[in-house]
């Protein structure tokens, strides 16, 4: 069994710790045996659809995200579409979330275009959301997975999803999307998108386990349950979160 | 200059008097205030640090990492040239803390000459636009931009703008690092009072870095930057392609080398200043604080002296004076064994405290603290951007702070198995455990954030009687 996974541009994306949702998905393959591929596409680099299993989007400060738009939209932004719409299975953080939309509104009224995959928009207000955030996923108990995502948000940018778009979770602490409709990321087809860093797979092994057996399933694996990780470590660093003021 | 014995007003008065007062005050019940008086002090006369500081030879330090130890550097080649130097405590770099550290050393302030008196003061980095038009400086030193509590300062570019905007509230010589581009940037329409320092180009190693890369685009343009060589982390020869953008010719470089005499602790530098008839003058001399970022810092502090017109050949014999700031690369002995404590607040400051680590030939056993208070920043993901998975120290770690189980989780990834973890909420019994893993002649090393530094060293100071960390000149 072997893995692909996409690094979108991570030389340009790379703020808050988000490679370690890599060496989180790595690792997690490593010690079932499966064989993993991490590949790091940036500016100038084709991407193709159908030559990744999974693909991670992280994100940036405004100064790279800026340098990266062109590229994105220009040779990438088709292909990404076709990934999504193929059921790749895709995680965007923050930065990375937010370019999946239809566009981000700045606190001037000036709009940056998205992708425009997933039906959502962000507008930027003053004040950002920072803290620890933790949420209950209804898709994830839907899958018989431990529902609570944990993980630290900070984000200018208030997402608003288009109604019948499903949320990847309803917030219990924290902002989550907006700070006011309780709602925490998206989840469309294989695609997810988040605000929690921190990192978000480490501390959410469930996730991560949902996102490895999704993408073998894809495959056309024929797979059982994956084998269980000692996850102690990670579910104290769970409960620290839950817990603390 | 002005005249030294300026009158001050009744208010000026009034405040410095209560703030004194509630230092005493906190004194007596054995605390350390460095904030409260100065708080006060601003509330009954806002232009305090103005007042105190006009007319004085005023050299601040600022940027992300280093600051402390430029400090203490400076002050003790400032204090080698004959002054008398003031200072603010670690930590206090805020505001309320520069008021509290001037108000106490009033007396020294009013009856010295402005030609034998130096203010070398710490300047946190968010408040230093803030700050800097007020403190009347005559030197500015910028160290580095690297990634540091990204919760509370927004983004590097950001940081680096707020910075900008302080030093043109100045009239003040500028000291940069030129092989960190976003520093090196602040020479742009500052040319003019721009001074350099770096390493040498002959010593930075070729090749690709595969370290954290936190700004590997132009600040001008957005051009990918092309390294021809790097010290660590971002720093090196970097050149932008679009617009020509590119590392200056430092006014003084360094070549740092492991000492002779074999210690840890010590490093060789080998000094060039380039003056602008393009001759070279190289000195050797060392360094009792061991890495090459603090080869960077005294390079920078001694650029920063030698702005005040002292001969470089005395800075360079003064240098060796020089030790290590409270709390990094802090080592006593005890029995038989040694400590140290290596404060580390973020991912490349991590990398280069456990490069060191793994490079000591003492090294015994070791101990990570992880607090994610305000002044750490809550934000503790930075972790995942250490490169733990080349730099992990081989047998038993310690693990404590309130966030220990972050940074065993990390440690897990990394390839710890959970057996070798020993992780505790005490951080007391987790050093005693820690000491008494280690063998006789070895050096326990501990890497504390911030506030976990300083809980850690309130305890041990009390055993060991190190001195306080307030009354630490």
């Amino acid at each position: 069994m072997k893995l692909k996974i996409c690094h979108l541009y991570p030389d340009l994306l790379n703020l808050y710790g988000d490679r370690g949702n890599l060496i989180t998905l790595e690792r997690r393959c490593y010690w079932r045996g499966i064989e993993c591929e991490i590949e790091p596409i940036s500016i100038g680099q084709s991407f193709r659809h159908d030559a990744y299993d999974i693909v991670f989007m992280g994100g940036g400060q405004d100064h790279e995200q800026n340098l990266l738009f062109n590229d994105l939209f220009e040779h990438k932004g088709p292909q990404l579409r076709q990934a999504v719409e193929s059921d790749v299975v895709f995680l965007c953080v923050c930065g990375g979330y937010q370019l999946l939309g239809h566009y981000y509104e700045e606190q001037n009224g000036e709009r940056a275009e998205g992708l425009g995959i997933i039906d959502f928009h962000t507008k930027a207000e003053p004040g950002r959301i920072i803290g620890d955030i933790v949420a209950e996923s209804d898709f994830l108990r839907s899958q018989q997975l431990d529902p609570i995502l944990v993980g630290f948000e900070n984000h200018a940018g208030r997402t608003w999803l288009g109604s019948g778009v499903q949320p990847l979770a309803r917030v219990v602490k924290g902002g989550g999307n907006n700070g006011s409709d309780s709602t925490e990321g998206v989840i469309y087809r294989h695609t997810i998108g988040t605000y929690m860093h921190g990192s978000f797979l480490p501390k959410n092994p469930a996730m991560a386990d949902w996102m490895i057996s999704t993408a073998l399933q894809r495959q056309g694996q024929n797979l059982q349950k994956l084998p269980e990780i000692d996850d102690e470590l990670a579910e104290n660093a769970r409960k620290y979160i839950q817990t603390c003021k | 200059m002005s005249k030294t014995g300026r009158s001050f007003s009744l208010r000026s008065y009034a405040a410095i008097t209560t703030a004194r007062l509630i230092k005493i005050g906190l004194r007596l019940f054995g605390r350390g205030g460095t904030a409260l008086p100065g708080k006060t002090a601003l509330k009954i006369q806002p232009r305090m640090l103005s007042l105190l500081t006009e007319g004085r030879r005023v050299f601040l330090v600022t940027g992300t990492n280093g600051k402390t130890t430029t400090v203490r550097i400076l002050c003790t080649l400032l204090g080698e040239l004959g002054y008398t130097v003031i200072t603010n405590p670690s930590g206090a770099n805020l505001d309320s803390g520069l008021t509290t550290t001037l108000i106490d050393n009033f007396k020294v302030l009013k009856n010295s000459s402005p030609d034998t008196l130096a203010l070398v003061l710490e300047i946190d980095e968010a408040y230093f636009a803030k700050l800097a038009g007020s403190l009347n400086p005559s030197v500015c030193v910028v160290t580095n931009f690297f990634r540091d509590q990204l919760d509370r300062y927004g983004e590097l570019q950001h940081t680096r703008d707020l910075i900008a905007r302080g030093l043109d509230q100045t009239q003040a010589q500028l000291v940069l690092c030129a092989d960190d581009s976003l520093c090196a940037s602040l020479a742009h329409d500052r040319q003019q009072r721009s001074h350099f320092f770096g390493m040498s180009r002959s010593a930075m190693k070729t090749g690709l870095s595969g370290g954290v890369l936190e700004s590997g685009f132009c600040t001008f343009c957005g051009g990918r930057y092309k390294y021809e060589a790097m010290a660590y982390g971002h720093l090196g020869q970097f050149s932008c392609p679009d617009c020509g953008f590119a590392r200056p010719q430092p006014d003084l470089e360094f070549e740092a080398s492991p000492d002779r005499e074999g210690l840890v602790q010590a490093q060789s530098l080998k000094l060039s200043r380039h003056d602008a008839a393009g001759r070279v003058l190289t000195i050797n001399t060392r360094l009792s604080v061991p890495g090459i970022h603090n080869a960077y810092n005294a390079t920078g502090a001694l650029l920063a002296a030698y702005l005040t017109g002292a001969s470089l050949e005395k800075l360079a014999d003064a240098l060796p004076l020089a030790s290590a700031a409270f709390g990094r690369m802090e080592r006593f002995t005890v029995g038989s064994k040694e400590v140290c404590l290596i404060l580390v607040k973020n991912p490349v400051g991590m990398d280069r405290a456990l490069d060191f680590v793994m490079q000591a030939q003492d090294f015994g056993s070791g101990m990570l603290l992880l607090n994610a208070n305000d002044p750490d920043g809550r934000d503790i993901s930075w972790i995942w951007d250490v490169d733990f998975e080349t730099r992990l120290p081989e047998g038993v770690l310690g693990v404590s702070g309130v966030r220990r189980a972050d940074m065993a989780l990390r440690l897990q990834y990394a390839g710890k198995d959970k057996q070798d973890l020993d992780i505790d909420q005490d951080y007391m019994k987790l050093y005693d455990r820690c000491l008494e893993r280690c063998p006789d002649q070895k050096c326990l090393y501990i890497l504390p954030n911030y506030t976990s530094m300083l809980d850690l060293r309130a305890e041990l100071a009390a055993r060991y009687g190190l001195r306080d960390f307030w009354s630490q000149d």
